[in-house]
C-alpha cells in the first residue's frame, strides 16, 4: 500500500492576539520512493524562529530523503544525530545572514519521520510528540522532552542538542501511520498523564490514506482553528503519514455509513435512492483504481461526458479522485 | 468540518499551572496603625519585641496587605487564562509557629475558603520567618509531586515573602530556609520576591533569601500596586509557552517599591 502524508501550522490564539506570525512550520515531501515529514516549533524567546524553523523542516526533510538508506544503515547512533544537527545548523547558520540576526533568533525543536523500502526513520529533539499506529493499535514512539518546567525544552541551538535528539529506526512490519504534533496540538491529541494518543490521531490518518492531501489540508486547518484551538494559546501543527492496512482499511472495505460519508452523501442509506448514489461511487472509485481518461470513465459507465464528469466531480471534490497526468484515479488505490 | 476532529476523540490536558505561595508575616507588629482616624486610648503593651501605644480605630499593616492579597485574587479570577493557571498557597507567620492558611487548590474551589480565612487573619506574636520558609518550600515541593503524579505541566514556583519585621524564630529553621531558597534559586527551580513593609523591616536578613534579585522594600503602605504588579506577571507566565524567557516587567516594580 502507498503511504500518503498532509502536514499543516496553524497560528494560537496567543500569537494572533499579539500579531507574532505562526511560529511552528512543517513540511512533506516524496522524494526517490521516500516519504518524509517533518515539523519544528519555533522558540517563543527566539525573535525570528519562525524563519528558522522553515529552514530546518525544508533542509532536514531534503536531508532525510536523500540520505535515507545511509541514515538507516549507519550502526552509530551518534553520528546520525551530529549529521542531523549539522544540516539544522547550517541551514540555520545561512539564514543568519539573509535575516542579519544570531543562531539563538532562529531556534527550533525538530521532529522527522520518513519510510522508505520497509523501513521507518525518526528524529526528535525538544517538546511535542511522535506517535505511530500498529495492529496493536496508537502508540506513542516520542515523549515531549521537556525540562522541569513548562516552558521549558531543548532546540537545535542548544549546545546539549545531540545529547537531547532521539533517534529510531526499524522495519516498518504492520506500522500503518505516523504523526507528529507540536506541543500546541499536543493539548488535545496526547493525553500527558498515560502518555497515549487521543483516539482522533487514527481518524486523521485514515483521512490521509483515502482523501486527496490537497482537499485534506484545508479541512484539517478549519478542524484545528473550530476544535484544537480552544485547548490552547499556542500555535498548533501536524503531519502525519499513513498508508491503509487492517487499522485503516481501503474505501472498498469500508461499511455502507462511512462510504456514505467519504462520498458526501446525504440522507438515510435505508433509502434506495441514497444507497444508489453510494454503490454508483463505489463503482467509479473501482474504475478508477489506474488511471483512467473521462472519455473511458463515461464509456464504462455508459453514460454521455457530461453525465460522467458530473458524477465524478462529486468524487474530485470529496478528494477521493484526483487528476493525474493519464486522466483520473482514486486517491488511496 | 469537525466531523474530522470529534471532541469526543480528543483529550483533554489541565491547563500548565503557575503555584504560588505567599508566605505573610502576621506577628504582632502588623497590627500598628498606618493610616485612618485613630483615638489614643493611653495603654501601652509590649508585643513582638517592643512597645506599643494602643488606639481604637485607624487601619493597621495587617489589614492593608490582606486587601492587597484580595485585590491578587481577584484579579486572577477575572483573568481567562491566570484563572485555571494559577494556585496559590498562603502561609502566615505569627504568634510561635507558621500556619498553612490556604493549601494550594484551583482559585473557583478555593473562593470561600479564601474569603473567610484571609479576612479573618490577625496580627499576633512574634515573627517565625524561617519555619514559615520551610513550610512554604515543604507545600510547593508537595505541589510539585502532585502535578508530576497527574501530569500536569508547570511553571517555575514564585514564591512571596513579605515582613514588617525581623526574624525571631529559630536560628537553625531560619539558616535552612536562606539554604534551600538559595539553593533553588541558583538552580533556577524558584523565583522568590522578598518584601520589606515599612522601616523596620530587616532587608540584610531578607536579601540573605534570594541570591538573584535584592529585596524590594514596599514604599509606603502600597500593597495593592505590588499585587497588582503580582497578578500581571502571574497572567503573563500563565500565558507564555515553551521556549518563552518569562520576563519580569521589573520597570513595574517602581509604582509600589523603593529600589
Amino acid at each position: 500500500m502507498e503511504w500518503k502524508s498532509i502536514c499543516c501550522a496553524v497560528q494560537g490564539r496567543g500569537h494572533a492576539k499579539k500579531n507574532i506570525p505562526c511560529q511552528d512550520k512543517v513540511a512533506r515531501l516524496n522524494s526517490n520512493g521516500v516519504q518524509v515529514i517533518a515539523l519544528a516549533d519555533g522558540a517563543g524567546s527566539a525573535a525570528l524562529s519562525h524563519f528558522g524553523a522553515e529552514c530546518v523542516v525544508n533542509r532536514v526533510s531534503n536531508f532525510v530523503a536523500e540520505k535515507f538508506f545511509d541514515l538507516i544503515a549507519q550502526t552509530d547512533g551518534i553520528k546520525v544525530k551530529q549529521e542531523i544537527l549539522s544540516v539544522a545548523l547550517q541551514s540555520l547558520t545561512d539564514a543568519t545572514k539573509i535575516h542579519d540576526c544570531t543562531l539563538k533568533d532562529l531556534a527550533s525543536t525538530l521532529l522527522v519521520a520518513a519510510v522508505g523500502d520497509g523501513k521507518f526513520f525518526l528524529a526528535h529533539l525538544g517538546d511535542g510528540v511522535i506517535g505511530y499506529l500498529n495492529d496493536a493499535g496508537l502508540k506513542t514512539a516520542s515523549v515531549p522532552d521537556n525540562g522541569e518546567f513548562s516552558n521549558e525544552t531543548v532546540f537545535v541551538t542548544s549546545s546539549d542538542a545531540a545529547a537531547h535528539m532521539r533517534i529510531y529506526k526499524g522495519a516498518l512490519k504492520t506500522i500503518s501511520g505516523f504523526i507528529l504534533m507540536s506541543d500546541g496540538s499536543e493539548q488535545s491529541l496526547y493525553n500527558k498523564r498515560n502518555k497515549n494518543l487521543a483516539p482522533a490521531v487514527k481518524r486523521l490518518m485514515h483521512r490521509t490514506c483515502l482523501v486527496d492531501a490537497e482537499k485534506l489540508t484545508p479541512q484539517l486547518e478549519d478542524a484545528i482553528k473550530s476544535v484544537i484551538l480552544e485547548n490552547t494559546q499556542d500555535d498548533c501543527s501536524l503531519a502525519i503519514l499513513a498508508r491503509n492496512s487492517e487499522q485503516l482499511p481501503p474505501l472498498n472495505e469500508l461499511p455502507l455509513s462511512e462510504r456514505q460519508e467519504f462520498f458526501r452523501i446525504d440522507g438515510s442509506p435505508a433509502f434506495r435512492k441514497v444507497r444508489k448514489k453510494i454503490f454508483r461511487c463505489d463503482k467509479i472509485c473501482a474504475l478508477l483504481a489506474r488511471p483512467v481518461t473521462l472519455r473511458e470513465l463515461a464509456r464504462k459507465l455508459h453514460l454521455k461526458t457530461p453525465y460522467a464528469e458530473k458524477k465524478l466531480r462529486r468524487l474530485v471534490d470529496a478528494g477521493i479522485v484526483t487528476r493525474t497526468t493519464n486522466g483520473f484515479e482514486t486517491y488511496g488505490s | 468540518m469537525n466531523d474530522l476532529l470529534r471532541k469526543q476523540d480528543l483529550e483533554s490536558n489541565p491547563t500548565p499551572r503557575v503555584p504560588i505561595c505567599l508566605c505573610l508575616d502576621v506577628s504582632g507588629s502588623m497590627g500598628r496603625i498606618v493610616g485612618g482616624d485613630v483615638q489614643n486610648t493611653g495603654r501601652r503593651e509590649f508585643h513582638d519585641g517592643q512597645w506599643w501605644n494602643i488606639v481604637e480605630g485607624g487601619i493597621t499593616a495587617l489589614q492593608e496587605m490582606i486587601g492587597g492579597v484580595n485585590l491578587f485574587y481577584d484579579n486572577l479570577l477575572e483573568d481567562d487564562v491566570a484563572r485555571y493557571s494559577a494556585e496559590v498557597c498562603v502561609v502566615t507567620f505569627g504568634g510561635n509557629s507558621p500556619e498553612l492558611i490556604l493549601d494550594f487548590a484551583n482559585l473557583d474551589r478555593q473562593e470561600s475558603e479564601r474569603q473567610q480565612k484571609i479576612s479573618a487573619l490577625e496580627a499576633n506574636g512574634g515573627t517565625p520567618m524561617g519555619e514559615a520558609v520551610n513550610m512554604a518550600l515543604d507545600c510547593l515541593d508537595t505541589r510539585k509531586r502532585e502535578y508530576k503524579d497527574a501530569g500536569v505541566d508547570y511553571f517555575q514556583p514564585w514564591l512571596v515573602l513579605m515582613t514588617d519585621g525581623e526574624p525571631n524564630g529559630s536560628n537553625s529553621e531560619l539558616d535552612r530556609a536562606i539554604s534551600r531558597t538559595n539553593e533553588l534559586a541558583n538552580n533556577r527551580r524558584l523565583t522568590i520576591f522578598p518584601i520589606g513593609i515599612g522601616g523596620e523591616a530587616d532587608m540584610d536578613c531578607l536579601a540573605k533569601f534570594s541570591p538573584k534579585r535584592p529585596p524590594l522594600r514596599l514604599k509606603g503602605m502600597n500593597f495593592k500596586k505590588f499585587f497588582e504588579w503580582l497578578s500581571a506577571s502571574v497572567s503573563r507566565t500563565s500565558q507564555s509557552m515553551p521556549g518563552d524567557k518569562i520576563k519580569l516587567d521589573l520597570d513595574g516594580l517602581k509604582g509600589w517599591a523603593d529600589l
